[in-house]
């Protein structure tokens, strides 16, 4: 009876207990006289073996060795993965067939969401661009699947008799399709930021033209019908020394505008549509850029970049006050953002992401995201790095990231990333999916004489297209090419 | 499919969290039943058993370690059959595993009340935990899992003699520290 209750007993050791015992592999020892045969055996046999299987071994080491850099690369989880099956995942990505059955599961264990793996960018990439660029004077514009539709914003100047020298006059906006010039119309008085495209109208904005900082700059807002008419235009007058209008969303019969005064405050107006303000709010926020504005639920997302500090996300009410504010960031990445869509209810980012600097490691002047770079050249002593190196390096260093924003908090999380090239624009197709650019990162050169820049080049651009439930339905290397500088 | 996942099935009611279940935890399960029973026909039995105990018991149960949770509800299933195949003589494993532990608990003559099954238990778990990590395994696997002596020694890469005269020492240690604990039956 002792017995049995003890037995009963145990039933209830932790459980923790009871699965170290389960999952305990033992460590065999073997007996003397067993180790003593064995081990002569074995003496014959690797006699015999090693020199004709040394060669397999190295070659499967230094598999393994790759295989396990590359999960390292693009962390990826191998724990509970055998040799083999690490081995087995590795080839099956890196060859893109993705027919081996634990890929999917280990790729979509990854952190921070789903990676796109992409190719390196191959000789014939690197061919077609040399050829390209010695061909062609449309260099960084070349986009043999764009439609040719698109608007063109000419400045025209005018000799003022008073200064003794050219000065703004006015913006002819011409609207082409197909290559052929459907229409055009003078806006005056303008220097453009962006426009807005809607189904029926056309909204230009920037600011008032200035030709020296003593002078006094104004917001600056035009109406253009779908077919060239000039409907109305406004000028802002807030009381700032500088403002110009970075951004219009249009959200049910208004306009909500989002300029910048004096470079520190975010300015909230509302237009109706026959262009009468009807609501204005500044909010001192410091020197932020207004790079990008979303509808986000009843209210507004507006993206600010500063140089140094980069990003700050801003929840905005439709009467311009300021609700919420946040910044994306994770432990090892800083994140730039680059666009900001609305799509089916969410707001996706568009941004590229670098390693955060380690302690103490230089930020190069406050630039975060190539300071890795620049560290890595400066600490050759010589300055001459070839391009090639110099790609490898900037692949390295950035990955494009698609966030999402929850559709309540506005707060991103990571949705999709792609390694060695930068987030670009976002849009919406013809059929209603999301279309991702990606800047594939090709060609990269040093100019440390520039002022505006220290790394130039060229980019491959990518298209990547999502359904409604953000699932990819497509990707293709559009052909297009675009410069950056850094 | 992870425990967590399977935990989730039960708890949705989802008939396939037993299949799920079986599919991961049967040899498992098997091999505590026939550790323990000795016979196929009881094993099966008691396997079924455990299966509809464990549909019953989650929710409102979430037990953190799921194998550790089966293993445990197999074992006292496998307890029951055993009470009743040995009224009826039939030949069970567990017969020399519970005479081992006997040994294991001394009835104190001076104690007028019995040690709870929580107090012995609490012990149990103190006990285990001061041992290092192989002892610890070795007499889980054999008084938890049941694992037979000739099981464990070839596994474990010991000789059958060494590997028993072990598990006395195990069990007298045991025994003397349950009685400097004062704990008894």
């Amino acid at each position: 009876m002792k017995g049995e209750k003890m037995y009963s007993i145990i039933s209830n050791i932790d459980s923790d207990i009871v699965e170290e015992a389960t999952n305990y592999k033992p460590k065999k020892s073997t007996s003397r006289f067993l180790r003593s045969k064995w081990v002569a055996v074995a003496a014959c046999l690797v006699l015999l073996i090693s020199t004709v299987s040394g060669l397999t071994i190295y070659a499967e080491a230094k598999e393994y060795k790759a295989a396990i850099s590359f999960f390292n690369e693009y962390s990826l989880n191998a724990e509970g993965l055998s040799r083999g099956e690490i081995k087995s995942i590795y080839r099956d990505i890196t060859t893109n067939s993705f027919s081996y059955g634990k890929t999917a599961e280990i790729v979509q264990k990854s952190v921070g969401g789903y990676e796109i793996f992409q190719n390196n960018p191959t000789p014939e990439d690197l061919e077609n661009l040399w050829n390209y660029r010695n061909s062609s004077k449309k260099l960084f514009k070349h986009n043999p699947n764009a439609k040719d539709d698109l608007y063109q914003f000419d400045y025209v100047l005018k000799y003022d008799n008073e200064l003794k020298f050219d000065v703004y006059d006015k913006i002819i906006l011409t609207k082409s399709v197909d290559g052929k010039v459907a229409w055009n119309v003078d806006i005056p008085n303008m220097v453009h930021e962006g426009y807005l495209e809607s189904n029926d109208f056309i909204i230009v904005f920037g600011s008032t033209p200035s030709w020296s900082s003593a002078n006094t700059t104004y917001g600056r807002i035009a109406m253009i019908s779908k077919d060239g008419e000039f409907i109305w235009d406004k000028t802002t007058s807030n009381g700032f020394k500088s403002e110009y209008i970075s951004s219009v969303v249009y959200s049910e019969n208004f306009l909500a505008v989002f300029s910048r005064g004096d470079l520190k405050y975010l300015c909230f107006t509302k237009f109706d549509m026959d262009g009468n303000s009807t609501g204005f709010t500044k909010t001192e926020v410091g020197n932020y850029g207004i790079r990008a504005v979303a509808k986000l639920g009843d209210g507004f997302l507006v993206q600010l970049n500063h140089f140094n500090t980069g990003d700050l996300l801003m929840k905005v009410t439709t009467d311009g006050t300021i609700e919420d504010s946040f910044t994306y960031t994770s432990d090892k990445d800083l994140y730039f953002i680059t666009d900001m869509i609305e799509y089916n209810g969410n707001i996706y980012l568009s941004a590229h992401s670098v390693p955060k600097l380690d302690p103490g490691e230089s930020n190069a002047g406050g630039r975060y995201d190539i300071a890795r770079v620049l560290n890595e050249i400066f600490n050759r002593k010589v300055l001459d790095i070839p391009n090639t190196e110099l790609t490898e390096l900037m692949r390295n260093n950035f990955t494009a990231a698609l966030l999402v924003c929850d559709p309540a908090s506005g707060i991103p999380q990571t949705f999709y990333t792609v390694k060695g090239s930068f987030g670009a624009k976002l849009s919406i197709s013809e059929e209603g999916s999301l279309l991702w650019n990606v800047e594939s990162i090709t060609d990269s050169f040093f100019s440390p004489m520039t002022s505006s820049f220290s790394i130039g080049g060229v980019s491959y651009v990518y298209k990547y297209a999502f359904d409604n439930n953000g699932k990819i339905i497509s990707q293709e290397k559009t052909g297009e090419i675009v410069q950056f500088r850094k | 499919m992870d425990d967590k996942q399977i935990i989730d099935l039960f708890w949705s009611r989802s008939e396939n969290a037993l299949n799920e279940t079986r599919q991961k935890y049967n040899p498992y399960l098997k091999t505590i039943a026939m550790n323990i029973l000795g016979n196929i026909l009881d094993c099966e039995e008691c396997l079924s058993d455990t299966y509809l105990a464990a549909w019953n018991q989650i929710p409102p149960d979430r037990p953190t370690s799921l194998s550790a949770y089966l293993g445990r509800i197999v074992r006292c299933i496998s307890i029951d059959y055993y009470r009743k195949s040995r009224a009826q003589k039939r030949y069970s494993g567990l017969t020399m595993l519970l005479s081992e532990l006997e040994e294991c608990m001394s009835e104190i003559p001076d104690m007028t009340v019995a040690s709870s099954d929580n107090e012995i238990g609490e012990a149990l778990n103190c006990w285990l935990r001061s041992l290092d990590t192989e002892k610890r395994v070795l007499f889980v696997r054999r008084y938890w899992h049941g694992q037979p002596l000739n099981t464990l020694a070839k596994e474990f890469g010991i000789s059958y003699s060494k590997l028993a005269s072990m598990m006395l020492r195990l069990r007298n240690n045991l025994h003397d520290y349950l009685e400097k604990e004062g704990i008894s039956i």
